[in-house]
């Protein structure tokens, strides 16, 4: 054997990509499992460190994270961050955008079109006017027209989720249909300098770059809420990556990790296991699925009190602490488990919903374990769930996992 | 009483009714169909309290049967009444009533056998059927889902209706028979007018001040009436008008609802809480509800909301005889007060949903009136009684209107899979709509002509045509987010809001040309209201889908979250 060390990532999100990437650039064999999808596949795009919302969306990157993101090859990272447009009506900031979306920034002062098509999820006037009276729009002297413009190509995507029209876009004869379409629009209304569009732009990679030239001006999505394309692009920048950096995937669900005589196990779904020198939990937070809550009352059978148990728990079983607010969950408050109400947002400051998850040291190493276990990403306490937060913690519990 | 001398007054009016919910604009319609001139204020929204946030049935009061039959006959002819003037708002609910296995069981099925054959003499009041008695295997055939241990059971007949729409369609035909109605509008203070001389036949008159809480702009009204039918508000608005409360008492009941993503079952089902009180799961319009508590309150009545004990205690006991239950998904909750009749000691269950009117004369306060206790299935009832007081003084020609005129919408209630397909709608659309329109979704449908985009379907869950939203808004008086809600049931169904809170939003905005960011912002109360009441009934897969639908608020709309001062 090499002393080339092994590691085993659980969970093939953001965090777990990251985390296999710096692992393998630090010169360790990775293998990432793979279970279905979780938090980043349902992301529509926006790269935060934190909620944008309540704190300053800029911060610089170490370079050599700045390189894993690049090698990723899935979205921008701008100095001055971006200014993106959300299909709530919201214009808001960003640290990066996935490459699809419209950063207004690059698109410059200036009339926006915004197209209506025959899709009724998409209210191209009421949006038109929302995005227009926010603060940073006005303040880029940028507006937003809303103009009708043929976007189904057949009948039956009128009601088509956002994702499956991105995916037609994939197609080239397609992508050039939809810019003639644009065209004939703005050849109609000059004077635009730039096309804002429903998150259709593609979903093996982004379409924007191309429709743009194509078009003439700068083309981009809006924000989708669910369902938007931007979590399939990264799918596949992911796996792209993987190829070139010769990680391999494993498809499956871990059930337990623990400590060996030489390493750390990780058992299987289906009576198989893996073997490494070390393991990082990137297994997601409640809405990827690697955390659990299950307040004793949902198992009860019709007659109560059942145990009281511990009311959120690590999907994958491991003697990793769970907290929140830097210390270990108490135990349950009552016969049920949690109080919801004391818990979940938007009742209280300490709506550990949101910031339960397994604690760590500043390397990404779970407490009170033997040396070799790792978390990152959503399933970490008290981290904001962001996308480049979960970059950035994935690049270095990888980085520790290797070293 | 204070005498409040202010010249600047925008309206006089015969007769001022504070309180929205079902009583006041039942007595605002009553009166206005009498030509009396009336004006109607309400605090929050119509049907924001009790009448909003009920059981939702027009049930013939089976269970005042026992202690007071007049309760039950009064009820059930009233529930007859409401449904000729409202036959789109009304659904039947067919209940099963399983009763345990065993000698207690077998005994007790023959009493209740007996206690519905006496119900049965005043079903035909609300043409509703007379009571089956079901073996266990006539019960498990109806409902599979019925726990197996039963010695038989009961199915009765009983009727449901959106409360909320009942008092929206009362406010409409008062505003169309010339009442004027302020939403969102708090009563600051009830004064005696200083007398005039152009005031000798008039005996006593009021002056009503209060302030639109959106907008913030004063209101002064004169009346020489005053109705109090503020429900479980009734006392605070009692010492507003400087009667004091003491004859203003109300035992404040709060009961809470657990709502379902869909019909879990096909009828509705009695079971017993663990204390042995008759709670129910019961398809509701297109989904399972559960109810009820009834706990004495004594909370903020703007900031009624459910607790998790109060749900743990409905799912276990309906657990018991519905196991599936568990398995089902909470989309929500809802709490409201009961304004029932004080009364220190009885237990508040046995305490009487009856009403009462309190005249205020002998607290120096002659014309004004305050509306105790009562329910949704005797509004009509109650209301024509406050309105009998005021018409033989204001109008002794005129007599009560309200059980033969039919509420708006309630003449000739189309068809809705045929006005579905000659407009293009979905059908499911279509009935939703007729449901809640009746013959007037016509008028809705109508705007389809001249726009046809606003065919366009906003809440995909309920379903709520971008028509309807911008009819309630112009017509029924919507004026947020949550008002249309409560008028159409947009984002109350399972994505909470998700998909349509921001798009309605804009439409708020766009009718009664307000900001768009102001239409965003009540976009974001709503989703939170939203929240509160969603998480206290989350179970493990709710929990994911919470923690989905925060970071996608937070997101593509923000969210002001908790250091912003949220409650």
């Amino acid at each position: 054997m090499s002393a080339q060390r092994s590691v085993v990532v659980i969970g093939s999100g953001i965090s777990g990509t990251a985390a296999a990437l710096a692992a393998a650039s630090s010169g360790a064999s990775v293998c990432v499992l793979a279970g279905a999808a979780g938090a980043t596949v349902l992301s529509g795009g926006a790269l935060d460190f934190e909620d944008w919302a309540t704190s300053a969306p800029h911060r610089k990157l170490s370079d050599d994270t700045e390189r894993a993101f690049l090698q990723l090859d899935f979205g921008s990272l701008p100095d001055e961050g971006v200014i993106v447009a959300t299909t709530a009506g919201i214009v808001r900031p960003a640290a990066g955008a996935d490459h699809a979306l419209l950063d207004l920034d690059r698109v410059g002062r200036g009339a926006i079109l915004v197209p209506r098509g025959d899709h009724p999820a998409w209210d191209a006037p009421a949006l038109a006017r929302c995005w227009g009276a926010s603060a940073l729009a006005t303040a880029r002297s940028v507006t937003f027209v809303a103009l009708d413009a043929q976007l189904n190509r057949f009948k039956d995507e009128r009601f088509l989720p956002d994702a499956e029209v991105a995916a037609r876009h994939d197609d080239d004869a397609r992508l050039d249909w939809l810019a003639e379409r644009l065209r004939e629009v703005l050849s109609r209304n000059p004077g635009f300098v730039g096309v804002l569009l429903p998150p259709w732009l593609g979903v093996k990679s982004s379409r924007a770059e191309t429709l743009s030239k194509r078009v003439g001006i700068r083309c981009g999505e809006a924000i989708a809420g669910l369902a938007g394309p931007s979590g399939s692009r990264f799918t596949a920048a992911r796996d792209r990556a993987f190829s070139k950096a010769s990680i391999g995937i494993v498809s499956g669900w871990a059930t337990s990790t623990r400590a060996t005589k030489t390493g750390w196990r990780v058992d299987l779904e289906g009576d198989a296991w893996l073997d490494a020198d070390a393991v990082v939990l990137a297994s997601g937070g409640l809405v990827g699925g690697g955390l659990a809550y299950s307040p004793s009352a949902a198992s009860a059978a019709a007659e109560l009190p059942p145990n009281a148990m511990p009311t959120i728990r690590s999907t994958v079983m491991c003697d990793a602490i769970l907290g929140a607010h830097d210390e270990p969950i108490g135990s349950p408050s009552t016969f049920f488990g949690a109080q919801p109400e004391a818990i979940a947002w938007p009742f209280a400051r300490d709506a550990w919903i949101e910031r339960v998850g397994i604690l760590v040291d500043e390397f990404g190493k779970t407490r009170n374990t033997p040396d070799g276990l790792f978390a990152c990403g959503d399933a970490l306490a008290d981290r904001p769930r962001a996308w480049l937060d979960a970059f950035v913690t994935g690049i270095r519990a990888g980085r520790a996992a290797a070293t | 009483m204070k005498v409040d001398d202010t010249r600047s007054i925008d309206g006089t009016f015969d007769v001022a009714v504070i309180g929205g919910g079902v009583n006041g604009t039942g007595v605002a319609r009553d009166l206005s169909l009498r030509g009396i001139k009336v004006v109607l204020l309400e605090r929050n929204d119509l049907a924001f309290g009790a009448s909003g946030n009920s059981s939702g049935m027009i049930h013939g009061g089976l269970r005042y049967l026992q202690s007071n039959p007049k309760v039950t006959k009064e009820s059930c002819r009233d529930s007859g009444f409401i449904q000729a003037i409202a036959p789109h708002l009304l659904f039947r609910i067919p209940f099963l009533m399983p009763i345990a296995a065993g000698l207690k069981g077998r005994i007790m099925i023959e009493l209740i056998d007996a206690y519905f054959r006496a119900y049965d003499d005043y079903q035909p009041l609300k043409r509703s059927k007379t009571h089956v008695r079901l073996s266990a295997s006539d019960l498990s055939a109806l409902e599979p889902g019925i726990a197996q241990k039963v010695s038989g059971g009961m199915g009765f007949d009983e009727w449901g209706i959106d409360g909320a729409r009942l008092c929206t369609l009362n406010a409409v035909d008062a505003k169309e028979h010339g009442a004027a109605l302020y939403m969102h509008t708090t009563v600051e203070s009830i004064a005696r007018a200083r007398a005039s001389s152009d005031d000798q036949r008039e005996p006593h008159a009021y002056i009503v001040r209060a302030t639109d809480r959106i907008t913030e702009k004063k209101v002064i009204i004169k009346a020489r009436y005053v109705v109090n039918s503020t429900g479980a508000w009734g006392p605070i608005t009692a010492t507003l008008g400087g009667v004091g409360s003491k004859r203003v008492r109300v035992r404040p009941g709060k009961g809470i609802h657990v709502v379902f993503d869909r019909r879990v079952s096909n009828y509705a089902i009695i079971g017993e809480a663990i204390d042995g009180r008759q709670i129910f799961v019961e398809p509701w319009q297109n989904m399972s509800v559960i109810g009820t508590t009834d706990d004495d309150y004594y909370g903020d009545l703007d900031d009624v909301v459910a607790t998790s004990e109060e749900v743990r205690y409905l799912v276990q006991g309906i657990a018991r005889v519905f196991p599936a239950i568990r398995q089902a998904r909470a989309i929500g909750t809802y709490a409201g007060v009961r304004p029932t009749l004080y009364d220190f000691g009885p237990n508040e269950d046995s305490l009487s949903r009856e009403h009462a009117v309190i005249d205020h004369a002998e607290d120096g306060a002659p014309g004004v009136y305050s509306m105790i206790g009562g329910k949704l299935a005797s509004y009509r009832l109650f209301a024509q009684e406050m309105s009998d007081i005021l018409g033989n003084q204001l109008a002794p020609s005129s007599r009560c209107t309200t059980h033969e005129k039919p509420l708006p919408g309630g003449d000739k209630v189309p068809d809705a899979i045929v006005l579905a397909g000659e407009n293009e709608i979905s059908p499911v659309a279509g009935r939703r709509l007729v449901y809640r329109h009746g013959s007037r979704a016509k008028r809705v449908l109508q705007r389809l002509v001249k726009k046809p985009r606003e065919r366009a379907i906003v809440c995909a869950c309920e379903p709520v045509l971008e028509a309807e939203v911008r009819h309630v808004i112009a017509h029924e008086m919507a004026r947020t987010v949550d008002d249309v809600a409560r008028r159409t049931r947009l984002g109350l169904g399972a994505c909470g809001g998700m998909r349509c809170a921001a798009r309605c939003g804009q439409i708020v905005a766009d009718e009664l040309g307000l900001s768009p960011l102001d239409g965003l912002d009540q976009a974001r109360t709503f989703l939170e209201k939203q929240a509160k009441t969603r998480v206290v009934a989350m179970g493990p897969e709710q929990a994911r889908q919470e923690a989905l639908a925060l970071a996608q608020m937070r997101s593509t709309l923000g969210i002001k979250g908790p250091d912003k001062g949220s409650r």
